[in-house]
């Protein structure tokens, strides 16, 4: 057990170290004071500059996890560094382990950064400090975890280009998967195909539940039970896509 | 080939192929074959949901943006303001401020440019008391609509109950809210009523026309006041603004922001004189302002 | 006591070691063959790092592999590759840890002098707070070799530990090698160089397309005449007999078979 903390501390020292990251944060940065501008333009209407706000660190946050969970593990084995790893009395799974954790840490502090970022400009534009604003981002940080165990898994399989397509294309599904099934019902498909999308609905990770930015955002009372469901399907399905990565990787021939 | 070796020269070499890229660019523009523009809205609000990946509020925000300022194309005539706000309702029905602000802001066009405009505010403002979040200013510029421009008053009253009990509402609508009806005074009335209007607005073009409004209310008391102050010093009231000036009273008659002219009636309030209206008003055919 | 016991690993199609099986017990040994002879796969699954289709291989009667046991390996594998962004202290500290010995947690002091000793040993101590990613081959190599060193390992794993280095860096490494082995602790080394096997092994394993042709004293094996000449020999004569005979395969033993 110790040694995940060990590789996780590892990973996050040496994340913090690369310049893409840097060069993400920094991107992130310049989008939530641009919403200083975007928030002119609505005439400071304080629900449309939490949302431009909200959804810039959601966006930024998930480029970061893609990047991170498709490269990190990936390179790691690819380059043969876990050699001298596994080489000493560390198992796959606590290295994997090790290694989700510690971009979880990562993530964790650009939330942090992009999140502090976003209070002060809300509360500099709007005059408000938004309370419900930190459940958003701590919600949208259990929806990055879940895509950066997803990536890990796909990486433990596919090299970083194919991780890369797979991740976003099944981050991109998640979220249209409860739209389609909504939209679908309204425009009166049925039969197999309404079947066939409700199917893909339970299956792949339905990331719609972790939007408490909308709720955020139009400042409907937080359903608190809703959040709590959320957090739990995050941590079940994470351990599930950690499960089934360390069962690919410990059949990995390296 | 000799190796260009000076620095100026590399870039000189740089700069000529650049140049020919341009040109080249120039070219190919001024000689292609155009199809004709296709005039089809190729997206429609459904592909913009499944496309968004979850971000509507953000993207409803972003397309309101640019949106609001095609409300000016109303005073001009024909604008694609209410296609545009019903795509951006279509993708977050829940942003309730394009409804307050369409609420707010149509009644304001002329009626020669558009003859429904108090409809249709009244119009969008059920729909976004339907599917909006609450937003206080819905119920609030519904209310004011119905009192100044529909002269219902009990309309206005029903909507001013549902905005006092809305929560958000800020301590100065709140109360005007609930003392609607309390007031004697409509000239009074109307004036907090814009008050609050102006202050309960960031869109600079409104918090203006509500200035406007007060002004010209003001005016009124102001005249009256001086009328009132003439006939204790002379024992009658003027017969026109001009004779408070003369007689010191006050200092220039003021001038309103409508362009109306001011006259004393015999019984010594002010009022406008509807025998010359602005310039702006005798135009005969749509030519706005 | 080192034993490998029927130790086979097999790929789909292609079979890289084939039913191994020998006994080690001396200071230094070395296992010598070509490239691609499976020397790398053997150690792999020394330490763990692969697994083998069949067979065992035992130290002291306990499974190499088990985490247990790995604490007292040291290995240094074939052209290392280590975190670019991390300094030579940082890395040896993070190899230590991953050993859970308590001792990087109790006296960081104590622990940075014993990697600087090892830095100091195998001679790239000034570079220490450098980059890895500024580190030349040869200080890889050292590096490699210097990571195998930090939980004090009884037995050392070296896959190939002087490729790359120059003549005076291999006297050297060749130097650092017999230190430990005065010091008690058991090397296995994998080369291609016949001088290194000659000069610093008691014995040597020679494999050849997965094959152990001969494990034993070097001495013997040479009997007086060139290591080269006698390992072409026996190569060569491994050659003759299998296109002769395709389908029978010689099963090696733990003594010379010429």
């Amino acid at each position: 057990m110790r040694n995940i903390f060990i590789i996780a501390k590892n990973t996050l020292k040496l994340e913090i170290r690369d310049k893409i990251l840097y060069g993400i944060i920094v991107f992130g940065l310049l989008y939530v004071f641009f919403t200083l501008f975007l928030a002119d333009l609505v005439l400071k209407e304080p629900t449309m500059v939490k949302a431009f706000g909200l959804t810039g660190i959601y966006f930024f946050n998930a480029i970061i996890a893609l990047f991170l969970g498709t490269t990190s593990f990936f390179k790691d084995v690819d380059r043969k560094v876990v050699y001298f790893i596994l080489s000493k009395p560390v198992s796959r799974a606590q290295f994997l382990l090790g290694k989700f954790l510690g971009l979880c840490m990562v993530l964790l502090l650009t939330s942090a950064i992009l999140g502090v970022a976003y209070l002060g400009v809300v509360y500099f534009k709007v005059g408000v400090f938004d309370w419900i604003g930190i459940a958003a981002i701590a919600l949208q940080f259990m929806e990055m975890t879940l895509f950066l165990a997803f990536a890990i898994f796909v990486s433990t399989f596919a090299s970083s280009l194919l991780s890369i397509v797979y991740t976003s294309g099944v981050f991109f599904l998640g979220h249209i998967v409860s739209q389609l099934v909504t939209d679908a019902k309204t425009i009166g498909i049925g039969g197999i195909r309404l079947w066939l999308v409700e199917i893909l609905y339970y299956i792949f990770p339905n990331l719609e539940k972790f939007d408490v930015r909308d709720f955020a955002i139009h400042a409907v009372a937080t359903p608190w039970t809703s959040f709590g469901l959320a957090f739990a399907y995050a941590v079940v399905y994470i351990a599930l896509l950690l499960t089934a990565a360390v069962w690919v990787f410990d059949k990995k021939e390296i | 080939m000799a190796r260009l070796n000076n620095p100026l020269a590399k870039v000189a070499v740089l700069g000529l192929l650049l140049l020919l890229v341009v040109l080249l660019q120039f070219e190919y523009d001024a000689t292609k074959i155009t199809l004709p523009a296709s005039d089809a809205q190729t997206v429609s609000p459904f592909m913009v949901r499944i496309m968004d990946m979850g971000f509507h509020p953000a993207v409803a925000s972003f397309l309101w943006a640019t949106t609001m300022p095609e409300i000016l194309d109303l005073w001009n005539g024909k604008s694609e303001y209410f296609n545009d706000l019903a795509f951006v309702n279509a993708i977050d029905p829940k942003l309730s401020y394009p409804y307050a602000f369409s609420v707010l802001t149509l009644p304001a066009v002329p009626a020669q440019n558009d003859p429904n405009s108090v409809a249709q505010a009244e119009a969008i403002g059920k729909q976004g008391l339907a599917n909006a979040d609450t937003d206080w200013r819905i119920p609030y510029y519904m209310a004011t609509n119905e009192f100044l421009y529909a002269k219902n008053d009990q309309a206005a009253a029903e909507y001013y109950n549902i905005a006092a009990q809305t929560p958000g509402i800020p301590a100065y609508a709140q109360r005007f809210s609930l003392n609607f009806g309390i007031e004697t005074n409509q000239r009074q009335k109307t004036e907090q009523l814009w008050e609050t209007i102006k202050d309960s607005t960031n869109d600079p073009d409104s918090q203006a026309r509500a200035q406007a409004y007060i002004d010209h209310l003001q005016d009124f008391d102001y005249l009256d006041a001086a009328s009132a102050q003439y006939k204790k010093e002379f024992g009658v009231y003027p017969t026109s603004p001009d004779q408070l000036v003369q007689k010191g009273i006050i200092p220039s008659v003021p001038v309103d922001p409508f362009g109306f002219t001011f006259i004393i009636q015999t019984d010594g309030t002010s009022a406008i004189d509807l025998n010359t209206l602005p310039a702006y008003m005798t135009t005969s055919t749509g030519a706005g302002e | 006591m080192v034993e490998f016991s029927h130790l086979t690993k097999a790929y789909k199609k292609k079979v890289v070691v084939d039913d191994f099986t020998l006994s080690v017990d001396v200071p230094i040994f070395g296992f010598l063959g070509q490239n691609g002879a499976g020397k790398t796969t053997i150690m792999k699954m020394i330490v763990g790092l692969l697994a083998p289709t069949s067979g065992t291989i035992t130290i002291d009667g306990a499974l190499s592999s088990h985490p247990i046991f790995k604490k007292k390996l040291g290995y240094m594998p074939e052209t290392p590759y280590f975190y670019e962004r991390m300094t030579g202290m940082e890395f040896l500290r993070f190899c230590d840890e991953l050993f859970d010995n308590n001792n990087s947690g109790t006296n960081p002091a104590a622990r940075a002098s014993h990697y600087e000793e090892i830095l100091k040993k195998v001679g790239i101590f000034a570079a220490r707070n450098a980059e890895i990613r500024t580190y030349s081959k040869g200080m890889r190599q050292r590096l490699g070799f210097a990571q195998s060193l930090v939980n004090d390992p009884e037995y050392l794993f070296l896959d190939e530990p002087l490729d790359g280095l120059d003549p005076i860096g291999r006297r050297e490494m060749k130097e650092v090698m017999l230190a430990l082995k005065y010091e008690g602790r058991k090397i296995f080394l994998n080369t291609h160089i016949l001088a290194d096997v000659e000069e610093i092994c008691e014995e040597v394993g020679i494999v050849h397309k997965g094959k152990l042709l001969y494990a034993g004293s070097v001495k013997t094996f040479c009997a007086g005449r060139p290591l080269e000449e006698r390992f072409m020999e026996t190569i060569q004569a491994h050659e003759t007999e299998a296109r002769l005979e395709p389908s029978i395969t010689t099963s090696a033993t733990g003594t010379g078979t010429k």
